[in-house]
């Protein structure tokens, strides 16, 4: 054989600790890159899948944030709740609010159920497994961009425009992305051995939004305020919609330290998959 | 490492957890493990765990195929999945020298929503291929799986026989250095059947190795040049193929015979129709030199005895002895009637000794049961019936096909 160094492969227990801290991530990493095809694939799969059998097809994925956008503009138009003073519509600011956090909570719950979802292959196919993680992010970034459409759309119907830096929102939604794949990634791995945790997140995540200032303004005070002061997911919030209409960020300090929190949550996820998801395999 | 071995298992051990409890506290406690860098001890059995392959070494050279062969629950498959990289030994260390190809189960992975032309893609991006390489062999795929236009239709709409040959398709279409196998040879029909088998042998031809999990004699002898016997996760035959399916199979009639014996008191309650009146006092079998034995060679009288008392008076016994293989297929039936042996009638409250020899009975090596009956002829009474009244194994090294152990001349003449 030519290469017979270079194709040999060991497996052995404590794999990791033998390869070292530092070749991990150059495995990880190789991993993510080989995976991209099988990624790709398993993502046109899902995409199909979800789509093939619905009459509505990709109105779905906007019927959600439309239903919840007239419920809190119903509630401030009838004076429940009072909410004035914002510089943009009130509708296109709960919009936005709602699709950042639909992207938020979509990856998070996609990428927390995929581990187990697959299980019926996982232990019958031996393939870069970080496929599972990059094929509901698509799905996600798709829903996303829809949705996306839709405030456009929105917006141009409410006269409301974006501030000339809006082509930096990108960037300002990395931090989000990252956050919610890490974290998302985290919960695959726990998800699969204890079947309870992707209930928890759906539950959690459905009620999370009210106790943040995405359909309102931060309060000056109170608990909301108390709760969110630490929240790395206000500031990310609050920067990319600022930016996107205003063409500044209120929080500097608060949007960088929740970035750094963000990739430091998304690398240690990222590793804990890794490193954790062939024990997974055997307990599924 | 040596350059022509392809595979070497160094004393693999792999251990599960028996109850779903355990699974997720074990799994909590290993994966917090594993992100910190604490070194599990994985070689110590924990509460709640078991060995399912216990220190399995073997090697594979450039061009070898082994076989691997065990009864359910042995660890083939378990073997075979570490070998994938699907499962990390716990124990020991595996190396593998080329790209593995591996069928453990055919069609998983499928998406029953989507169509077989999407699933093709799918499945064969799972098993590692490009899409370069999917569109080269789409239509050799198609072609294999011959399912006709169903080949757009969605999968859940398939017969369980058009998804297998799919799956079948899809996995046979891979050009693997090390193939690993796993009991797939036996999905769809003959005609399927063989043409899996064309293939994978032209596969082998290519490949540098292949590792073969069945249940199928016949394959294995065809394909293996070596042999491996798992039993309860420990290797315990490994070699020449015909030397270790011979230990295979006298290893396979001891396990039936155990179960027999072990259910013996279970069968006589199920396997008895008693009238009542009858006590079984000793029953057994006699090896030629006429002591106690289960165990018998091929060609050796078999002598079956039967020690009872009577409440009542037979006239006219009619004794039936019956012996029947592993699958219930009557190999000999002696009834006394049939000789045109009379027996004196049996008097009430004596003690009789039955006993029948069976003269040099040509039968193959395997377990075979006897069933034992007693009737009256005169008034058509069943006084006794038992089904499997006692075990016995035919020890030998001839292969068990059919029943009838017979001699034979061969001849091939042009005429």
């Amino acid at each position: 054989m030519k290469n017979s160094k270079a194709s040999m492969v060991i497996y052995e227990p404590n794999k990791y600790l033998k390869d070292g801290f530092f070749k991990v991530w150059r495995y990880m990493f190789n991993d993510t890159l080989a995976s991209m095809g099988l990624g790709y694939r398993l993502f046109i799969r899902d995409f199909t899948a979800k789509y093939k059998q619905s009459l509505f097809g990709f109105l779905w994925v906007v019927f959600l944030p439309l239903f919840t956008v007239s419920v809190f503009v119903g509630m401030n138009k009838s004076g429940i709740l009072s909410i004035k003073d914002t510089n943009i519509p009130y509708t296109v600011f709960v919009l936005f609010g709602v699709t950042i956090w639909s992207l938020f909570t979509g990856l998070i719950s996609a990428i927390a159920g995929t581990v187990g979802q697959s299980s019926g292959f996982i232990t019958k196919i031996n393939f870069p497994k970080i496929a599972l993680v990059q094929s509901p992010t698509l799905v996600s970034l798709v829903d996303f961009s829809v949705r996306f459409v839709l405030l456009c759309i929105v917006m141009i119907i409410m006269n409301t425009f974006p501030n000339s830096l809006f082509f930096l929102l990108p960037v300002f939604l990395l931090p989000i992305i990252l956050l919610a794949m890490g974290v998302g990634m985290f919960f695959a791995v726990i998800g699969a051995v204890f079947k309870d945790i992707p209930n928890f997140i759906n539950m959690f995540l459905s009620v999370a939004m009210f106790f943040m200032p995405i359909v309102y303004y931060m309060p000056e005070s109170g608990i909301i305020y108390q709760l969110n002061m630490y929240n790395p997911v206000y500031y990310l919030i609050d920067a990319s919609r600022s930016l996107f209409f205003e063409g500044q960020i209120v929080n500097t300090g608060g949007f960088i330290l929740s970035s750094f929190f963000s990739v430091c949550v998304f690398l240690a996820g990222w590793r804990f998959y890794h490193v954790s998801i062939a024990r997974i395999v055997e307990k599924v | 490492m040596n350059d022509s071995i392809v595979i070497r298992a160094d004393n693999v051990s792999k251990k599960f957890c028996r109850t779903i409890k355990h699974i997720m506290t074990y799994g909590a406690i290993d994966i917090t493990r594993d992100f910190f860098g604490i070194k599990s001890n994985t070689e110590k059995l924990r509460d709640g765990e078991f060995g399912a392959v216990n220190d399995v070494s073997f090697e594979l050279k450039k061009g070898e195929t082994l076989g691997i062969i065990g009864h359910n629950g042995s660890g083939k498959s378990t073997m075979l999945k570490m070998l994938n990289g699907i499962y990390m030994p716990d124990k020991g260390r595996i190396e593998i020298n080329g790209r593995v190809g591996a069928l453990i189960e055919v069609g998983a992975g499928f998406h029953p929503m989507l169509t077989g032309r999407e699933n093709i893609y799918i499945n064969g991006a799972i098993l590692g291929m490009s899409k370069k390489e999917i569109d080269e062999k789409y239509d050799e795929i198609v072609e294999f799986a011959d399912i006709g236009n169903f080949i757009n239709s969605p999968v859940r709409h398939y017969s369980s026989g058009m998804f297998v040959r799919l799956g079948m398709a899809i996995a046979v279409s891979l050009q693997p250095e090390i193939l690993l196998i796993d009991e797939v040879l036996s999905v769809g029909d003959i005609s399927f059947q063989n043409k899996s088998m064309r293939r994978l042998a032209e596969i082998r031809e290519k490949a540098n190795a292949v590792v073969f999990v069945s249940h199928n004699m016949e394959h294995i002898r065809a394909l293996c040049q070596k042999v491996l016997v798992l039993h309860k996760g420990r290797s315990i035959f490994y070699g020449d193929p015909y030397e270790t399916i011979n230990k295979y199979n006298a290893l396979s009639r001891d396990i039936i015979l155990k179960g027999a014996k072990d259910s013996d008191s279970l069968l006589h309650k199920q396997g008895r129709q008693s009238s009542g009146q009858i006590e079984i006092l000793d029953f057994g079998i006699l090896d030629i030199s006429g002591r106690k034995a289960d165990r018998l060679r091929v060609g050796e009288d078999i002598v079956f005895y039967v020690n009872f008392l009577s409440n009542v008076n037979i006239e006219e016994p009619l004794i039936g002895v019956t012996v029947v293989d592993e699958k219930n297929t009557i190999c000999m039936w002696h009834i006394n009637a049939d000789k045109k042996i009379k027996f004196a009638p049996i008097l009430q409250a004596v003690k009789y000794n039955f006993e029948i020899r069976l003269l040099a009975p040509a039968i193959l090596p395997g377990v075979y049961n006897f069933h034992f009956t007693l009737r009256d002829e005169k008034i058509y009474e069943t006084y006794e019936r038992i089904f499997n009244i006692e075990s016995f194994v035919i020890e030998g090294n001839a292969h068990n096909r059919g029943i009838i152990a017979c001699d034979s001349a061969w001849k091939l003449d042009i005429i």
